[in-house]
């Protein structure tokens, strides 16, 4: 266990896999650590294309939640408004990051505790293609460079 | 009647009563006291709307009024604990921004923050004192039925509707904004989000500064 979170701590990247997900690269990925009574959590991580082809990810999920969506938070007059995203193109070359306040994962009813530095599995899968995994560690708060968005 | 001058007639008549309303309004104005202009950013001025009578319950059980608010700074944030995205983000940047206005003259020991829960179905006592808590023991945690929240976000100008997402899940589309409430209960500003806590900060002190000048 503690071999898994040393190594994987610091390399938190999916691997570039064969198949429609072909060229993703996840990295950075973080889960806020949802404060006690509440069940759901909220993944943040980079997703870059660094293929040839556009790559277009149609569903999440992982081992450690009951159930994981891809989540916006949009904001209308002021107001937070979370839609599911059902999936998400990614062009050649093009990153896409979700943090907080905007993009996220939506992770639901953990089957773990998510104690801090806790990694936890995110698979993700594209068109037609077998999942790939990218690790997401919990932290209490985001690191320097998921700091809340608020340039726009 | 020719179509030109009927028209003619017509902007006359708009221009004569658009006078009369400029008139009137340059004559209320010079009656009513000269108001301060405001160059605060944000700041809700001349007409701060006073906050309306309202009574929720807060994860002790006991009633979480206006009076409550009385003689205090209070940040007050709209939100619910399923939450996962905005609702932690923007709490863990109030307390982080508490934690240094803690030693601001004007937010003091006095000063609170309030977290109001738009999902009284879910959100019972335990479980908004436990998420409170997470990031700051001192804050305030309500909620109350839907027509008394009702009164609340009436008064502040916030709207709240609950969304299904299939499966029985539903979420809660809220205001997500920082209301910040003067000691003399009016709603003086409201910081749109996203949040950052030097954002909070600098808001609190320019927008207290005024009130406690002009207020
Ligand atoms: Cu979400």
């Amino acid at each position: 266990m503690r071999a898994r979170h040393t190594v994987l701590g610091m390399l938190l990247v999916a691997s570039a896999a064969a198949g429609a997900c072909e060229g993703l690269v996840a990295s950075d990925g973080w889960i806020r650590q949802p404060p006690p009574g509440s069940p759901h959590a909220a993944g943040y991580l980079v997703l870059t294309n660094a293929g040839k082809r556009a790559i277009t990810i149609e569903r999440v999920a992982s081992p450690d939640f009951e159930a994981a969506m891809l989540h916006e938070t949009r904001y209308s007059d002021g107001r937070a408004q979370m839609r599911h995203v059902h999936s998400l193109e990614l062009a050649p070359g093009e990153r896409v990051e979700a943090r907080p306040g905007g993009l996220h994962v939506m992770l639901m009813r953990p089957r773990i505790a998510l104690t801090a530095d806790a990694l936890i599995e995110l698979d993700i899968t594209c068109a037609a293609g077998a999942p790939v995994a990218a690790w997401l560690s919990v932290r209490r708060s985001p690191p320097p460079s998921s700091a809340p968005d608020t340039e726009d | 009647m020719r179509p030109l001058s009927r028209s003619l007639r017509l902007l006359m008549t708009t221009g004569v009563i658009l006078a009369a309303f400029a008139g009137g309004i340059w004559l209320s104005a010079r009656h009513a006291e000269a108001p301060v202009a405001s160059s605060v950013d944000g700041l809700l001025w001349p007409d701060p709307p006073a906050l309306q009578a309202f009574a929720l319950t807060d994860a002790e059980g006991r009633r979480f009024d206006a009076e409550r608010l009385r003689g205090r700074w209070t940040l007050l944030f709209f939100g619910f604990t399923h939450c996962p995205d905005v609702c932690p983000t923007t709490l863990a940047e109030l307390a982080a921004a508490q934690t240094t206005l803690r030693t601001h003259p004007r937010y003091g020991e006095r000063g609170r923050i309030a977290f109001v829960s738009v999902d009284p179905e879910r959100d019972d006592a335990a479980a908004l004192r436990a998420y409170a808590d997470y990031f700051a023991p001192d804050i305030i945690a309500a909620t109350a039925p839907e027509d008394e929240l009702r009164r609340l976000t009436r008064a502040l100008g916030a709207l709240f509707m609950k969304v299904p997402q299939g499966g029985g899940e539903y979420t809660m589309d809220h205001s997500a904004g920082i209301f910040f409430i003067s000691p003399d209960l009016h709603l003086v500003s409201v910081l749109t989000p996203p949040h950052s806590r030097d954002q909070i900060i600098e808001r609190f002190d320019a927008v207290s500064a005024f009130i406690e000048e002009h207020g």
